[in-house]
């Protein structure tokens, strides 16, 4: 009877191990084929444990990016999304652009990210010149802040962009170092990079021998990355199963509500709330620090402050003021992005940088919209890189 | 619950360990298919009870006096219409009564049409009533045909539920494998190919195609999206009953390569197609309106009805009307033509009939006659753009512009005609056999986790079976 049980179970697993080898190989078959542009794949594992920040882009990673729009996308050797390059560049000028998953930018081919195609504009009049992408999708102030000097230092870089998406400031998340590197107030009470991740289960496993054996599982199997993906997701996520209409297009539309700016002024002009008022002074703070340290221009580009309402052009006008002279003041340099972007495209043309698909005029920067940020970047890092002494 | 969630696997993994561990079978399927149905909410669960009460008394009456079947069938096709389509009909003779549509009830198109064909068997003579009223229910609630069918006949069926709860129903092992192959096929078709067409037939229909072959692109797709999707629900509803050695029919028989619009409908939605050929196209032209002479014109008339109203059953829009009575008149011309003309070679009956079905699927995905119609201008005027571009799009839909891409495109889409061929030759008796002969732990381990992996694989967006809309 024993055997007969013994034969059984070995049946019943060399069933499952036969069906997880198959849907391997026909993922393996999709995602070798440009049948991976229309097929269901699993998603590519992007990310690993970093001691810095808390997680970044694992190094020569390759696969298949699926949300919002999909692309196929490689991980440089030196764990960045960007193109393969050393980490020293014999005299040639480098900048670095620091942000989060816009400047990441997964939605597009590697050529196309608006970085790349900074570097591209600058290197037709400088050969040489190099911009590096240092976006992580997620990144908060602390984890930009954090990058810049770990990655700013091993890249020796000439000059920085750094995105601050002004609302950052006001999120509770900012101060949050569970899973990356926050800002925490510290015994005399002001603001300083904190790593609380380090002590926490999850990065001890991701950086254990358990976790590099499910790294390595993740980059060669697809089942992995299937569990992994839908670990992420959620077992059951799928549980919506209201027989809804399919997925309508967002309306390409902006707000004009006065509460936009009203939170921000009060932030960058009066110092309200207070806590918002220690954490940006605690990011200008350390931008300034690793200027002076490093004797690099670095260039704070505020995000997200509506630039196409004119009912908000007095207040927006007024904050952005006040923003400038706080972060120059410190001796950094500010970019209003938002502005720049409605000179170049206008204010009907800003929805069209946006979004892919269905989802075309909302989300995440698009081809065209990679190209317009890019010649902006192209734009400000011109004279902080080559009008240096 | 949808039949592409994890959520259904463990509900039908459970269910199943069940039915084989326990002596109940029929109660044990009952209460799964109650607990199923409940999951769709209370209110679709007290309509279904009201049904189901009432037909189950109406059965008895319908017996005695057949005359009892009018007041059947009007409370039965009442709520349909009160549920399904009192925005359109009131909207159709001009009263603006009720301001907010309503959310369909769960199946309601397939199991109203399951227990009228059951009450008019039953005053043909051609059905016995059920006295449990627990067998009454499971005939009408069974999980795996509730939601989109296959529309089930008592002939079928009826017989099937008795023995489960005499306990004389032999689940044959073999039709476990077959099962689970069928559930596997299902979600390929579903998960693999439905669901990725999906997304690009909605982005072309919703912001109008930029040229001619954009615009066949998106009908071609949608033409497979919407077989892959029902028949691909429709195998792992079948492949489901197996697993209880329930036996339902067949809902598809690749019916993309008839050879005439007539063979068309006996391939797709077989159950449907027989249930408006018993009980609305056969009385309709039976009945005696005309002399002989115009019999012909009676005939040609019931079809364009029935398949009108098969239209309408699929929502209430004309552009379904419009698409349904197109059918019914291609079948009529189909019927004539091989009357009284030579039949013209396969491969010519099969491309026009193809291309028929191709073109008048713009009806059956368009939310509007105007937009079909300037779809199909689109399509067959060759012009440059679409005039009616979306409200809400920034652009019409463009094909990619470099030669590789069209290529690739041309490709994928001869290759789904490829794969449709390829499916009538894998679902055949021999492969049925070989499934048989292999048919072990092995066999239904490699099935079921495979069908595992697939459900597992993460949605990008959400895409419920088409047909659980209808």
């Amino acid at each position: 009877m024993w055997r007969k049980i013994g034969l059984g179970a070995a049946k019943l697993l060399a069933g499952i191990v036969a069906a997880t080898a198959a849907v391997d190989l026909l993922f393996v078959v999709i995602s070798g084929t440009p049948l991976r542009w229309v097929l269901p794949v699993p998603p590519v594992a992007l990310y690993g444990p970093d001691p810095d920040t808390g997680y970044r882009h694992r190094a020569n990673v390759s696969g298949l990016w699926l949300t919002e729009h999909r692309s196929l996308i490689t991980i440089s050797n030196l764990g960045l999304r960007d193109r393969n390059r050393n980490v020293d560049h014999d005299g040639a000028l480098r900048a670095v652009v620091i942000g989060d998953s816009f400047i990441e930018a997964l939605q597009v081919d590697g050529s196309e990210t608006a970085v790349a195609v900074a570097e591209q504009i600058l290197s037709r009049d400088h050969p040489g010149t190099e911009v590096v992408n240092l976006g992580l999708a997620g990144a908060r102030p602390a984890v930009e802040v954090a990058r810049l000097q770990s990655e700013g230092r091993r890249l020796s870089a000439n000059a920085a962009v750094v995105m601050l998406y002004v609302d950052n400031l006001l999120s509770p998340t900012t101060t949050d170092d569970s899973e990356f590197t926050g800002y925490r107030r510290d015994g005399s009470g002001e603001y300083r990079l904190s790593y609380g991740f380090r002590g926490s289960s999850g990065y001890r496993f991701r950086t254990s021998l358990a976790g590099r054996i499910y790294y390595w599982l993740l980059d060669h199997s697809q089942v992995a990355r299937i569990i992994n993906a839908r670990k992420n997701s959620g077992v059951l996520a799928d549980w919506s199963d209201a027989a809804a209409a399919p997925a309508q297009r967002t309306q390409p539309s902006w707000s004009c509500a006065s509460s936009l700016v009203d939170g921000q002024l009060a932030l960058w002009r009066d110092g309200t709330p207070s806590e918002a008022h220690a954490l940006a002074t605690a990011f200008i703070r350390d931008l300034a620090a690793i200027r002076q340290s490093r004797d690099i221009p670095i260039i704070v580009a505020a995000w997200n402050i509506e630039a196409r309402c004119p009912s908000l052009a007095a207040k927006r006008s007024a904050l952005i003021e006040a923003m400038r002279a706080r972060i120059e003041r410190a001796g950094l340099q500010f970019l209003d992005l938002d502005q720049r972007i409605v000179e170049k495209v206008g204010p009907a043309g800003v929805a069209k940088l946006h979004g892919f698909g269905a989802s075309f005029g909302t989300g995440h920067l698009n081809v065209e919209g990679n190209r317009v940020y890019g010649e902006i970047f192209a734009d400000v890092l011109r004279p902080a890189l080559f009008a240096q002494p | 619950m949808r039949y592409d969630s994890l959520y259904f696997a463990f509900f039908l993994g459970l269910v199943w360990l069940a039915f084989v561990l326990l002596p109940w079978r029929g109660w044990i399927l009952l209460a799964a298919s109650i607990g199923f149905y409940a999951a769709a909410g209370v209110r679709d669960s007290v309509l279904a009870a009201i049904i189901v009460l009432s037909n189950y008394g109406f059965q008895f009456l319908i017996e005695r006096d057949r005359r009892w079947l009018y007041p059947a069938l009007l409370l039965d096709f009442g709520c349909l219409a009160y549920f399904k389509y009192r925005v359109f009909l009131a909207t159709a003779i001009g009263f603006d009564v009720f301001t907010h549509d309503i959310v369909i009830p769960l199946g309601i198109s397939f199991y109203v049409f399951q227990l009228s064909a059951f009450l008019i068997d039953i005053s043909r003579g051609r059905a016995l009533p059920f006295h449990s009223l627990a067998r009454f229910a499971l005939f009408k609630l069974f999980f795996s045909q509730l939601v989109a069918g296959p529309i089930t006949r008592w002939r079928q069926f009826g017989p099937q539920v008795h023995r489960l709860f005499d306990r004389k129903l032999v689940v044959r092992s073999r039709l476990i494998g077959l099962g689970l192959a069928l559930c596997l096929l299902g979600l390929v078709k579903k998960v693999m190919l439905a669901d990725s067409i999906g997304p690009i037939v909605d982005a072309i229909f919703r912001d109008g195609p930029g040229g001619a072959a954009a615009a066949w692109l998106g009908v071609w797709l949608f033409t497979f999206q919407i077989y892959f999707d029902f028949s691909g629900y429709s195998d792992i509803a079948i492949g489901s009953a197996y697993l209880f050695g329930i036996r339902l029919p067949r809902n598809f028989a690749t019916p993309f390569l008839a050879s005439s619009v007539a063979q068309f409908w006996q391939r797709w939605h077989i159950t449907l197609t027989r249930y408006l050929r018993d009980y609305v196209f056969v009385p309709l032209a039976d009945v005696r309106m005309a002399s002989r002479r115009y019999r012909v014109s009676q005939h040609f008339f019931a079809m364009t009805l029935t398949m009108a109203l098969c239209g309408l059953w699929h929502g209430a829009n004309f552009t379904f009307v419009l698409w349904g009575a197109l059918q019914g008149m291609a079948i009529m011309l189909a019927i004539m033509w091989s009357r009284y003309v030579r039949a013209p070679p396969a491969l010519i009956g099969w491309a026009a009939t193809f291309g028929f079905v191709v073109t008048t699927s713009v009806f059956f995905r368009s939310p509007s006659l105007g937009y079909a119609f300037e779809y199909l201008g689109t399509m067959f005027s060759l012009r440059g753009g679409f005039p009616h571009v979306g409200e809400q799009a920034l652009s019409s839909w463009q094909l990619p512009s470099d030669g590789m891409g069209e290529l690739l495109i041309v490709t994928g889409c001869l290759a789904l005609l490829a794969l449709h061929w390829l499916e009538a030759r894998v679902s055949s008796l021999q492969a049925v056999v070989l499934i048989w002969r292999f048919d072990g732990t092995f066999l239904r381990m490699l099935f079921a986790g495979a069908a595992i992996w697939l459900l597992l694989l993460p949605k990008m967006q959400d895409n419920p079976f088409i047909y659980f809309r209808f």
